[in-house]
């Protein structure tokens, strides 16, 4: 090899390496005088990660001796079984992040979702396609796959999760139902779980490890969501009661596990006639009540609510102390956040198609639909003129999609971090798949259809301290879930 | 479905050149252009870190002194050339601290050695030894893969400088990469 190819691949490494940026500050100092200050940022991050690391280390330790291993996924590196490239915070080679509000450099995110055909409320009989969803890891900036895991034999992946570390995430994988089932996805399907540890310049890239949690039979899993620190993991899930098919109306359960142990840690149960679970999203669409999320101290686990089948259409943010008393789902869970909805009307001043709590707990993150002027500061009580318009015939307003923030201090909406304005279009709906713990940096995604080609377009979209970029990801699904892609 | 297809966020920064707030005008232009500096300065200096820091104090420089800028076009040459001479004075410090430390002063990061393979780092840290502008004209040319006329804008310098120079650095590395082996 010549000394000028050297050269060549040698600035191929660097940029394969270098594909993310840290956030300019105009208001730091010079890097001289950063110095000490960085240095000392290195140590606290370092000791936070103690934590964190060791119950990561813990949990495999548990689980490898706890566990055997059966029919585990097959996994197959991608072509050139690089080292995985640094958090954009971070150093590449530690597996700690540096910053807690940097966008986290990897995602973990299922496979073939897009697939999935309409489900209609009320409808019986399997809500998801028959198709065996795999695994796929890959970075978030750009989108590119480092690895993909395929789906055990006979089974798909359903639903995945991902602690605050970036590193470390839970995949929920469910079998198949036989042949003369039409090889459907149903809930009463065994369930595995997974651990999959991603480690950064290590080839492969991914290590799973099988974990036990015992749910119960037919139990309709809504949300998963495991804790910041990766040692815990929140379920929440619905049992079918009287009714044959779907939307189930038996008890809804909330249960934290743990991670180690499979032991249940806490449980939470009410029943609610006037409200139906559909699984992870079953439409395809984003769907609140899948959203299950923690605060970074891992003490409070915030999830949304709404009812399906009453005249109260208003979503709830609810949220239980791990820590507390109690074990009923509604009475031991306040509301932090109401998006109101007239009971008459069902007309709201904005909606959320996702919504979940920040990690310092003060705020909501929103997947909204938002009209074009929107109500920024107002409480978000139920809207008493009429509705946004959809469509493009409408004489003036209509809705579209977008991330917004929330203020837990009052419902009030604080700040409309991106909103799609296309000269026309049908209807939109948005994801927040990410957020920072002070809801600075959050990652969503964004569609619309337009009008009236029905054609439907759709943006990754990051909102970094005020300003917005769109990743492209290639080949990216059109909607990614909560539950379906994690951070 | 192509993600473009969605317009613009009505509160992304203006481009450069608009009467819009120099920050917003600053951010614009680091979001375009810092990761093409920032591999440059990874390439000059084998240090994320380092780099980051280089790159992110170009665009600090530009933004304070955007007020005296005549020509806002001017800006991305500005920054450029900040970070080249950034690069320069971390390598200098470098070999400054070599004539007082006996051990290695860190020239390049626990992470550079061990994302990059042996044989990148052997011809990066020989490229780190040339003098500044064989070793800035070989980058832009050959790691970056610009080519001459680009090199010789983004330098500043006739295509003719940038070609000797090239020419010269590379025959140097040979040298030492067989020297080496």
């Amino acid at each position: 090899m010549t000394v000028e190819e050297q050269l060549r691949a040698a600035g191929r490494a660097v940029s394969d390496q270098v594909r993310d940026l840290p956030d300019l500050d105009l208001r730091t100092q010079p890097a001289a005088r950063r110095a000490r200050a960085r240095a000392f940022r290195r140590w606290a991050g370092a000791g936070r990660w103690l934590i964190p690391m060791a119950a990561a280390a813990t949990v495999v330790a548990v689980a490898l001796t706890l566990v055997a291993v059966k029919s585990p996924p097959r996994v197959r590196p991608t072509t050139s079984g690089s080292p995985a490239p640094s958090r954009s915070a971070g150093p590449a080679v530690t597996s700690a992040p540096v910053d807690p509000e940097a966008l986290p450099g990897y995602f973990v995110a299922i496979n073939g979702f897009e697939a999935r055909p309409a489900f209609s409320p009320g409808q019986s009989g399997p809500v998801k396609a028959p198709k065996a969803d795999s695994v796929i890891v890959g970075e978030t900036l750009t989108g590119r796959r480092l690895a993909t895991i395929a789906a055990p034999a006979g089974s798909t992946f359903a639903g995945v999760t991902g602690a605050a570390d970036d590193r470390t995430f839970v995949l929920d994988s469910v079998q198949l139902a036989p042949a003369a089932r039409s090889g459907m996805l149903w809930p009463f399907q065994p369930r595995t779980w997974y651990l999959l540890r991603i480690r950064p310049g290590a080839t492969p890239v991914q290590v799973l490890t099988v974990l036990h949690f015992a749910l119960p039979s037919s139990a309709d899993v809504n949300g998963i969501a495991l804790s910041p620190d990766g040692t815990r993991l929140a379920v929440f899930y619905q049992m079918p009661g009287s009714t044959a098919g779907f939307p189930f109306n038996g008890p809804f359960t909330l249960r934290v596990y743990s991670v180690a142990t499979g032991a249940v840690l806490r449980s939470w149960t009410g029943a609610n006639p006037s409200k139906g679970s559909y699984g992870y999203g079953g439409n395809g669409l984003p769907d609140p009540n899948a959203n299950l999320t923690w605060t970074s101290d891992g003490q409070r686990l915030a999830f949304a609510y709404r009812n399906s089948v009453s005249s109260n259409s208003s979503l709830y943010l609810r949220e239980v102390n791990v820590a507390g008393p109690g074990g009923d789902l509604f009475a031991d869970s306040p509301v932090v956040a109401t998006i109101g909805a007239s009971t008459t009307t069902g007309r709201y001043k904005i909606w959320c198609d996702s919504l979940g709590i920040t990690g310092d707990g003060r705020s909501a993150v929103c997947g909204a639909e938002l009209p074009k002027t929107p109500p920024v500061g107002a409480t978000l009580d139920a809207l008493t003129e009429p509705s946004p318009w959809i469509g493009c015939a409408g004489p003036s307003d209509v809705v579209y999609p977008g991330l917004a923030k929330i203020s837990l201090a009052g419902d009030r909406l604080t700040q409309v971090l991106y909103e799609a304005e296309p000269k026309c279009m049908g209807a939109g709906w948005a994801s927040v798949l990410w957020a920072s713990p002070s809801g600075s940096t959050v990652l969503g995604s964004v569609s619309y259809t337009g009008d009236p080609s029905m054609k439907t377009h759709s943006a990754m979209v990051l909102y970094r301290n005020g300003t917005v970029t769109m990743l492209n990801w290639p080949g990216a699904a059109g909607v990614l879930l909560a539950n379906q892609a994690a951070f | 479905m192509r993600l473009r297809d969605v317009n613009p966020p009505t509160n992304a920064p203006a481009p450069p050149g608009t009467a819009a707030d120099p920050a917003d005008q600053v951010t614009a232009l680091y979001q375009a252009h810092a990761l093409g500096l920032l591999r440059l300065a990874v390439i000059m200096l084998g240090d994320r870190q380092a780099a980051e820091d280089v790159v992110q104090d170009a665009f600090l420089g530009l933004f304070r002194r955007w007020g005296a800028l005549n020509d806002p076009e001017r800006a991305l040459a500005y920054v450029r050339s900040s970070v080249f001479n950034g690069c320069r004075t971390v390598l200098r410090k470098r070999a400054r601290n070599r004539q007082f430390v006996l051990a290695d002063p860190d020239a390049e990061s626990a992470e550079a050695r061990v994302v990059l393979g042996e044989e990148h780092r052997e011809v990066l840290a020989a490229l780190r030894r040339l003098p500044d502008r064989q070793r800035e004209a070989v980058a832009l040319r050959y790691c970056l893969d610009m080519p001459v006329g680009e090199v010789a804008r983004v330098m500043g310098i006739a295509e003719g400088t940038v070609k000797s120079a090239a020419s010269r650095g590379i025959a140097a590395l040979g040298r030492t990469l067989k020297g080496e082996s």
